[in-house]
């Protein structure tokens, strides 16, 4: 157990290491040797053996100490130093451009945000390696605002020949099995911060059709990804149309939806706006569409909340 | 063993990043001018180590290898049709063996080739969305504009200095014109896509710029020294290409640094000439002096120091992942670019054409200048010198030659430290 030339213990017979540690002979109290080192060795610039330096691990080589000078240490670890001050400097411009885009770029660090875009992403939820400087809410507000710039706009093709046909007062010739899928503009969009701030997505579409074009509008504030599916019938007016309160379908208890409106814009385009609840419960939500001059339905409206 | 595994990654990744390649190069008219041109460079083969390491990043996070397929061929055609527009600004001859694309077909049609392979990687991208999602398949697409930014900007700082036969550029210049040009696309870029796919866009990926970037500077200084030190077929460009060509390496930086002011007003003077212009003696010069001030010692312990520090922000991102082979394979990258010297990659190892080593020697310059660098420098023993010891791997290290592939033991020009 004991090396009589430094006073060690050899403890790989006592693993704990709690047993009454003194020398049977001696009844001298044994002491265990100063570790050479108390911390792991995370000198970057060394962890990587210099070219030309002895190797550690064959038996009989002197311990290489990351500190012992090597003929060509000095050229490892300035290099490496001046690389990571090249990247802090590169680091700190992309925060600087994303502050300048008008990104919260709270991350510190920049390199989340498209700086020469526009996103302001700044990272999404807690990484399991980074160490964040910043709440967790703040991150999912900032991950919320830079989701809702996400919206895609997947508008079904045939509403454009729709949209023309309805404004010549008649429908397309021949079969068209786009035609029958019914005329659908869907907007799926991202979800909005459940924070209290402003919670507005918009998703715009225009379709083309010529003269007789139409535009629509989409807007929808919900703390929930939302899809929303415009089913309008053929040869509606635009001007006079009207939504009750968009019902639950799913059986739930779940509240109705109201202050839904559809009615053109300023800019002619028609406009579909759903203010969604805080708190709404995920399902799919539906209402008719009813022009009011005629006082018929001419189409629906359905909202699909995902949880 | 490590670089057993990475080869095996690669291998496989590769295979599967081909085929997904396939179907957006599959051949159509007009093959001639336009299509046969676009999949020459992918079919060429080349390592594939930029989809690999977006595949295993993904996959290391948890993501199926199938949801990073697309965005791995993307990055692949993206780098292919970057190679043609660098071979046509740095004027190359050479690229995987084989004469470079515009030596093949002229300029314009190479050019033209390489906008539509450019256009042509997107599509997989769009297409990411039946599997991916709209959201995130739109942050990939972000983050492929993003990295074609940074490329082309470290493209602009490198073809500029040699432009003006820029006198004052320095180490950390250099580093940065890396970190764009190299690293964004080949390590930053494919890592940081794959995170996205693994995590589903719920990590912070500043971590992996760190990585990707000591990672990508190790790889591309090391390059830069098989350039010089290499083996010519291993290779597959010309040897002393560089300095021929003018750019702006860390040895070359070195030396200007190190150098008396008649050495670095006879190198400058080299450099401010035309391509064309620039003898074997200019260049041969310039390597000897290299030499002399221990550039090559130099940019290869640095190289050491960066891939050190790509290991030590490893283990800031995957260390605490689950074991995995895409987990050892990111492991052992560090090591891999450092060794990769030694190893003759699939699609490589063809000497030039006949057609250009005639031009060439009738030049006088590139080849002849090569030439005479391996035989006729007092450190041409370079080419056969055992030092660059693998930095990590204790046991079944490759000996640092690119003419012997024995382990460091075995090898007898290594226990002569020469």
């Amino acid at each position: 157990m004991t090396d009589p030339a430094n006073d060690t213990v050899n403890t790989t017979e006592d693993p704990l290491g709690d047993s009454d540690e003194r020398d049977a002979a001696t009844g001298v109290r044994l002491r265990r040797p100063v570790p050479e080192r108390e911390h792991p060795v995370r000198a970057a610039a060394t962890m990587f053996r210099p070219a030309g330096a002895p190797r550690t691990s064959r038996a009989g080589d002197a311990p290489a100490h990351p500190a012992s000078p090597g003929p060509t240490k000095g050229f490892a670890e300035r290099g490496v130093d001046n690389a990571y001050r090249v990247l802090d400097e590169y680091l700190r411009r992309g925060r600087e451009a994303a502050r300048a885009h008008g990104s919260r770029s709270s991350e510190g660090d920049g390199m989340n945000t498209n700086e020469h875009a526009h996103d302001g992403r700044a990272g999404g939820a807690t990484s399991a390696t980074s160490t964040s400087r910043v709440p967790d809410l703040t991150r999912k507000i900032v991950r919320a605002w830079s989701d809702m710039l996400y919206v895609w706009v997947d508008l079904v093709g045939p509403l454009a020949e729709r949209v023309v046909a309805d404004g010549a007062g008649a429908r397309p010739q021949g079969p068209d099995p786009a035609w029958a899928r019914e005329d659908a503009a869907w907007r799926e969009v991202a979800p909005s911060d459940g924070a209290g701030s402003a919670r507005t997505t918009h998703a715009a579409a225009h379709a083309e059709g010529g003269a007789g074009g139409l535009s629509i509008e989409v807007e929808v504030t919900s703390d929930k990804p939302a899809r929303v599916q415009l089913d309008l019938a053929r040869a509606t007016s635009t001007s006079a149309l009207s939504v009750p309160a968009l019902q639950s379908v799913d059986g739930a208890d779940a509240p109705a939806i109201a202050g839904a409106t559809l009615a053109p814009g300023e800019d002619g385009a028609l406009a579909l706006v759903i203010a969604v609840p805080p708190g709404q419960p995920a399902g799919t939500y539906t209402a008719a569409v009813f022009d009011r001059t005629s006082k018929r339905a001419v189409g629906t409206v359905t909202l699909t909340l995902r949880g | 063993m490590a670089n057993g595994l990475v080869a095996d990654v690669l291998a496989d990744y590769g295979a599967r990043t081909r085929e997904a390649m396939a179907r957006y190069l599959a051949p159509r008219e007009p093959r001639r001018f336009l299509y046969d041109l676009v999949a020459d460079y992918p079919s060429r083969g080349g390592r594939a180590f930029r989809p690999s390491l977006c595949i295993a990043t993904a996959r290391a996070f948890g993501a199926p290898l199938e949801d990073a397929l697309l965005t791995a061929a993307s990055i692949e055609m993206m780098h292919n049709a970057l190679l043609v527009h660098d071979d046509i600004e740095d004027e190359s001859e050479l690229r995987r063996g084989k004469p470079t694309l515009h030596e093949q077909a002229g300029l314009g049609l190479a050019l033209n080739a390489g906008d539509m392979l450019a256009l042509v990687s997107f599509k997989p991208l769009v297409d990411n969305r039946a599997r991916l999602g709209p959201r995130l398949s739109m942050r990939l697409v972000e983050e492929t504009e993003r990295m074609a930014i940074e490329s082309a900007e470290g493209q602009a700082m490198e073809l500029g200095w040699r432009r003006d036969n820029t006198r004052d550029v320095t180490e950390s210049d250099y580093l940065e014109m890396v970190l764009k040009k190299t690293c964004w696309l080949g390590m930053i870029h494919p890592a940081r896509a794959g995170a996205l796919i693994g995590t589903d866009d719920r990590m912070e990926l500043t971590p992996f710029v760190r990585f990707g970037f000591f990672l990508g500077a190790a790889f591309q200084i090391q390059d830069d020294l098989l350039n010089l030190t290499g083996d010519e077929t291993a290779y597959g460009k010309e040897l002393g290409g560089d300095i021929h060509e003018g750019k702006r390496t860390l040895m070359l930086i070195h030396l200007l640094e190190q150098a008396t002011e008649d050495e670095r007003e006879r190198i400058f003077g080299m450099l401010g000439e035309p391509r064309s212009r620039r003898t074997a003696e200019d260049i041969t010069f310039t390597r000897e002096r290299m030499d002399a001030y221990g550039c090559i010692d130099y940019a290869r312990e640095v190289a050491h120091g960066l891939a050190g520090a790509a290991m030590h922000e490893w283990e800031g991102i995957f260390a605490a992942r689950p074991a995995s082979r895409d987990r050892d394979f990111l492991a052992a990258l560090p090591t891999w670019v450092i060794e990769r010297s030694l190893r003759q990659q699939p699609g490589t190892g063809q000497r030039a054409s006949p057609r250009t080593r005639k031009r060439s020697r009738e030049r006088g310059t590139q080849w002849t200048a090569a030439s005479a660098i391996r035989s006729s420098s007092p450190r041409a023993a370079w080419a056969r010198r055992c030092s660059s010891r693998p930095p990590s791997t204790s046991t079944g290290s490759r000996c640092g030659s690119s003419r012997c592939g024995r382990t460091t033991t075995d090898c007898s020009a290594s226990s002569t430290g020469t």
